[in-house]
């Protein structure tokens, strides 16, 4: 049945011709640099950290960057806080790539339900998520996390929570676009079932869309979690975590400021790499947002 | 046709293909906070024709006059009253509920060619597609079919590969109606298949669709508002104005022996090619205004553009009546209106 789903995006033609549009993208570029350099730094952990990211050493705490062996320099415990950022890099992508995930698909869904059948079931999930957009995002989070008990699995689930309603909005406006488009109502007069038509005529319209604001999520998510660890809510010690580095280092914020300004700075750069990837992303598939830029 | 489908095989020849008795088709008008129903939009009050196996019946009418409405609620596209339409003797609702013989009875083939294909279906994949649903799950069968398909519509079988960006108009609204006989329907629904072309593709089109009917016993609903193209197609014609059936007769006898006030503006309205005559019809014109539709007034709905309007059409609702053989019109003074004389 996959031979009806062949779109043209992904025919050669169209392929080559974003090749040459990728070269000229710089936000693309620079934000898969970015993003690129800490998942590599996640995949080889191991083998490129200086030290034992948990080896307290309490005679050499608080030693400044630069230092002979630590070039970041130590934390507050003695641990090289160069070899703790390569290791929490793991987590970081971890916990914003995982959640957008879940969050995509169960939002998409319910965005593509509502935005399909409408009348009383659109009403009820969009008044759902109208509901959850009430809260502030951190705020939800928050509750939820400190509802389960902080850990890993509460912050996951708190952050899918909070981000589902605003994939669910974005992939209904798409459903709600196309389910009047007439090709679509050509699909019903040939009497195709609904299952035909939402996965064949339908979903190609969303994938890139969910491809553009998931990156753009996942940029958010890294701040979300970040922040949620850093209000120890989320990993708990000693796994070495940025949100938590930067609740460590917060102590000591004019003693030794690099001890939380580097995490931070790690956060920055991890969230900015995602969303020039997103805008890259968008500039490539949608041709419109292109033209309006230049 | 190689496969007779079930229902064809149970009727008999010459029966009414399309079947209307008093067709309505209302559309609430909601508003306030609870959205309730304040008003409602008549758009099809009352309509009845038949079209026989094999004939081609022009729908015509202004914009707004419920001519689409009235070809979508054949296929059960609009919200009409029940009971109102048979197609081949069965009605719409028993239609409705097995499987895919609404399907098969009758398919409908859209204005906008571009709107109407999938792009980013190849052509090929779309036409399957249709097949693959009704049952060929064979694909090479299928593949076999789609050629034979797109040449019937005068395609070349490399056409498959292409996406619909990639073809003309023309070449797309072939492929549309290649599409719609995949179904191998008995009746075709045409609403203004030729309006978006330019006029020497709606002519190879127009003929492409006579073929048609002619080799496989078609039916046709051809709705347009360009009376140039009724004339060339239809067998009979019926004229819409404002939900209501106006006129209703065989081609040659509506063009050249108008009754209705209606009908003789809309033929008066066919611009000459020569600007000094133009403009001498132009004064003469009825000028036909536009009034809310939800507005319920009595009598003739023509009464407020109508010259031959007297207190009777503002009471009076006309009923059709029979002018001449074949030849049906609502109005209460057809008989005292002058010929239309054709300029």
């Amino acid at each position: 049945m996959s031979q009806f789903a062949t779109s043209p995006e992904t025919g050669r033609g169209v392929f080559v011709s974003n090749l040459r549009n990728i070269a000229t993208n710089t936000s693309l570029l620079i934000g898969l640099v970015l993003v690129s350099m800490v998942v590599f730094s996640a995949l080889l952990a191991d083998f490129i950290s200086p030290h034992d990211p948990n080896f307290a050493n309490p005679i050499i705490r608080y030693l400044p960057p630069l230092s002979e062996g630590y070039i970041l320099g130590t934390d507050e415990l003695g641990r090289d806080v160069l070899s703790r950022l390569i290791h929490g890099a793991r987590i970081a992508l971890f916990v914003a790539i995982i959640p957008t995930v879940i969050s995509l698909l169960i939002g998409g869904i319910l965005g593509l339900i509502a935005g399909y059948v409408g009348s009383f079931v659109d009403t009820f999930v969009m008044r759902y998520f109208d509901i959850m957009f009430a809260f502030p995002g951190i705020l939800l989070a928050l509750g939820i996390s400190a509802a389960i008990g902080p850990g890993l699995n509460s912050m996951i689930i708190a952050m899918v929570v909070v981000t589902i309603p605003e994939f669910g909005r974005i992939i209904r406006g798409v459903v709600l676009g196309v389910r009047e488009e007439l090709y679509v109502e050509a699909a019903r007069v040939l009497g195709y079932s609904h299952t035909r038509i939402i996965l064949f005529h339908i979903l190609p319209n969303v994938v890139a869309p969910a491809l553009i604001y998931g990156t753009l999520q996942t940029g958010r998510n890294v701040i979300l979690a970040a922040s949620l660890s850093f209000l120890g809510l989320g990993i708990q010690p000693p796994t070495p975590d940025w949100g938590q580095m930067l609740s460590g280092g917060r102590t000591s914020l004019v003693m030794a400021p690099h001890v939380a300004t580097i995490p931070g700075l790690a956060i920055v750069f991890l969230a900015v790499g995602f969303n020039l990837l997103g805008d890259g992303i968008r500039d490539l598939l949608d041709p419109r947002s292109r033209q309006s830029a230049k | 046709m190689t496969m007779l489908n079930p229902v064809q095989a149970q009727t008999g020849e010459k029966a009414n293909a399309i079947e209307v008795r008093d067709l309505v088709v209302r559309f609430p008008v909601r508003g306030g906070l609870l959205r309730r129903e304040i008003d409602v939009v008549r758009a099809v009050d009352g309509v009845s024709f038949d079209v026989r196996e094999g004939e081609t019946v022009g729908l015509v009418g202004e914009s707004g006059s419920g001519k689409t409405t009235t070809g979508r609620a054949l296929l059960g596209l609009s919200p009409a009253n029940p009971g109102s339409v048979r197609l081949f003797g069965r009605s719409l609702e028993a239609l409705k509920t097995s499987g895919h013989d609404l399907q098969k009875l009758g398919q409908l083939v859209f204005q906008d060619p571009f709107a109407s294909l999938n792009p980013r279906l190849a052509i090929g994949a779309a036409i399957s597609e249709a097949l693959y649903v009704h049952g060929m799950k064979d694909k090479s069968a299928r593949q076999a079919r789609m050629i034979e398909l797109l040449d019937q519509v005068g395609l070349r079988p490399e056409i498959a590969a292409r996406y619909p960006v990639a073809l003309s108009g023309g070449q797309r609204q072939r492929v549309a109606i290649a599409r719609a006989l995949a179904v191998e329907p008995r009746i075709m629904i045409l609403d203004e298949v030729v309006s978006a072309l330019d006029v020497s593709i709606q002519g190879q089109i127009l003929n492409l669709l006579m073929d048609l009917q002619e080799a496989q016993n078609l039916s046709f609903l051809f709705i347009t508002h360009d009376l140039s193209v009724v004339r060339y197609v239809s067998h009979r014609v019926v004229v819409m104005y404002r939900g209501c059936l106006m006129e209703e007769g065989e081609t040659e006898s509506v063009f050249q022996n108008p009754k209705h006030p209606y009908t003789h503006s809309l033929l008066s309205a066919v611009p000459v090619p020569d600007p000094v005559l133009q403009r001498e019809k132009r004064k003469k014109q009825i000028q036909v205004e536009t009034q809310n539709l939800t507005l319920l007034s009595t009598g003739c709905r023509f009464q407020g553009s109508c010259p031959h309007a007297d207190d009777m059409c503002r009471v009076q609702e006309p009923e059709m009546r029979e002018v001449s053989e074949n030849h049906r019109v609502a109005c209460h003074h057809y008989a005292k209106i002058p010929d239309f004389v054709s300029s």
